[in-house]
């Protein structure tokens, strides 16, 4: 069994969405200040009902440095890291999929997986960078963070931006949020993506 | 389009074709690059998307496209293979004359282009006893239909290669070249009872529609769900009316193991090697279902009907796994092989994180749930790097 191949080239990802849409919304995510409560996991389950096993944000712990003498300062810590979907530029796993399922909105940016057109088929998991879209197994079709498209329709924050305890995740337009970070964090800002912005052109920021 | 249109569409269409989109291979995947019908069609009648083939406008009912689409998503209302094969009078002695409208009009049989013949067409003849097939071919240059002349020589190609193999020999179907005719109408005909109709059509649809309740707005009102549509499996026509042919001259005659390239063969020499994940793309996106997944007990396989499959493809292109290959050469023998062979077998495995079954040899962990533990690692380090 061959790991999951470069298949989707660049160039087919270019070729298929260039385009990026007049407006991108988009998550911040200060990893300062994350503690790493899982309360954005559990407000995700709770708003989109998903099924056991199936998490829209999942909160991934890394180690960061390497503790090499006791009497000396340990240069080690912990950062958690929130991992909702990127709502790339050019979606890889929008050229990935078989049936054209999966679709980026030009309005908000925010990429979409059509449930009645999915075979369930994981090509999108396969593709994606950061291995975001989950297979929901009581429908057999693949599921993957929205936006939660249905309360920023109405006006409101994705349900994980609301719920934060830490006040450490922002919703925007990509370039306020950009804005929002001079503002707040101009001292020592690090501005991240994850995976870089390279292939697919991930939208949500991460700082630390 | 409410009810009483579609009613009235039906009744005073513009067109004789019909359109059966599920077996149509760019409604099942835009992966698939087909448009040999839209590149058939003497009118550029035929617009081909992400939905699939759809008549647009000008449709001019030759039929070509029916003989186009491997797949046989092309339905004819009237004048179908069946009533052309009604059409065919019978002889020991002389050969079937096949002409078109602008060539020899004293032949048996005249079509509106000569590219509306199918494989099919070309076997009823033998089959029935007929010394040999005759076609008058005019110069299609200067034809008003000459988009679709070059579809012709491939049917033909096609032709000869099932005639090997039933031991059929070639030159029973010949060519003959005449020069272009005028295209004669039928003065009679001027005004056509379909056209006379037509003029009513928008006005009846609109009584009709006034007059009768909108039972579809009380419906759920949604559209076929598309994973739906692609199960739901249509019987292509083509493929059976073909298929009856072939097994009686078979049965007849004998079947020869010969070698056609792949672009003439009627059905693919299909190999799935190593790299199949066991996702089931190929299976749920196949036109005709010929191939089928079979998830038992313990294991995993996939099986595959030469008979069905229609050298479409799609299979090939949209495997991400790349594990399907097909011949370069075809033995068109492999049509008349009843029954399914299989393609690939493996053991079935529950992933221990995900839970869901997988195929693979000494991991207790999917490869897709390697692989994204590998990606997301590898994204996190590059951030704090």
């Amino acid at each position: 069994m061959p790991e999951a191949g470069a298949f989707i080239s660049e160039e087919e990802i270019q070729a298929s969405f260039a385009r990026k849409g007049p407006k991108q919304y988009s998550i911040w995510v200060d990893l300062e200040y994350c503690v790493g409560c899982n309360a954005c996991t559990m407000a995700c389950k709770a708003e989109n009902n998903t099924p056991v096993g199936v998490d829209y944000n999942r909160v991934t712990e890394v180690e960061v440095g390497e503790f090499k003498d006791a009497r000396e300062r340990p240069e080690v810590r912990a950062y958690f890291v929130p991992m909702p979907c990127m709502h790339c530029g050019k979606p890889a796993c929008l050229a990935a999929c078989p049936v054209g399922a999966i679709t980026k909105r030009k309005e908000d940016g925010i990429v979409l997986i059509n449930k009645d057109k999915c075979i369930g088929c994981r090509y999108c998991a396969w593709a994606c960078p950061y291995g975001h879209p989950q297979f929901n197994p009581e429908a057999k079709v693949m599921e993957k963070c929205t936006l939660c498209v249905h309360r920023v329709e109405k006006g409101l924050k994705p349900a994980c931006v609301d719920t934060c305890i830490a006040r450490t995740r922002f919703f925007g337009e990509v370039n306020d949020l950009t804005k929002l970070i001079r503002e707040k964090r101009a001292e020592r800002v690090s501005l991240g993506f994850l995976g870089g912005k390279t292939t697919t052109d991930p939208s949500v920021l991460y700082t630390k | 389009m409410t009810i009483a249109e579609k009613v009235a569409d039906k009744i005073v269409s513009d067109h004789h074709m019909l359109v059966e989109t599920s077996l149509c291979s760019r409604f099942r995947t835009p992966k698939s690059d087909c448009s040999l019908c839209a590149e058939a069609c003497p009118a550029n009648a035929i617009t081909v998307s992400d939905g699939g083939a759809e008549i647009t406008g000008g449709c001019i009912d030759c039929g070509v496209c029916h003989s186009a689409c491997p797949n046989g998503a092309f339905g004819i209302r009237e004048r179908s293979d069946e009533r052309i094969m009604d059409e065919i009078p019978f002889s020991r002695r002389s050969p079937l004359r096949i002409s078109c409208e602008r060539g020899d009009t004293s032949a048996d049989i005249i079509l509106p282009c000569l590219s509306r013949l199918t494989e099919t067409l070309f076997l009823e003849p033998v089959r029935r006893g007929m010394p040999g097939i005759e076609i008058a071919r005019p110069s299609c240059e200067g034809c008003l239909l000459v988009k679709a002349a070059f579809h012709l020589e491939t049917v033909i190609r096609r032709t000869h290669h099932l005639y090997d193999m039933l031991g059929i020999a070639r030159n029973r179907l010949s060519i003959k070249n005449i020069p272009l005719q005028g295209l004669v109408k039928a003065p009679e005909r001027a005004v056509s009872r379909r056209e006379f109709f037509g003029v009513f059509r928008a006005k009846a649809a609109g009584i009709a529609a006034a007059a009768m309740p909108d039972i579809e707005g009380g419906g759920d009102g949604k559209a076929e769900v598309f994973r739906n549509a692609v199960e739901d499996r249509r019987e292509s026509r083509k493929r059976s009316i073909l298929m009856e042919r072939l097994l009686a001259l078979g049965a007849k005659a004998g079947v020869k193991q010969t070698a056609a390239p792949s672009e003439d063969a009627l059905t693919a020499d299909i190999e799935v090697g190593a790299g199949c994940a066991a996702c089931g793309v190929c299976a749920s996106l196949c036109p005709t279902g010929a191939i089928s997944l079979q998830w038992t007990e313990k294991t995993f396989s996939l099986g595959f009907s030469p008979a069905l499959c229609t050298n479409c493809r799609i299979c090939e292109k949209t495997c991400r796994h790349r594990a399907i290959t097909m011949k370069e050469t075809v033995s068109p023998a492999l049509l008349l092989q009843q029954g399914e062979t299989v393609l690939f077998r493996a053991e079935k495995k529950t992933c221990l994180a995900c839970r869901l079954d997988f195929i693979g040899e000494g991991a207790e962990i999917c490869p897709l749930c390697r692989d994204r533990n590998k990606k997301q690692t590898a994204v996190l380090q590059e951030l704090f790097k």
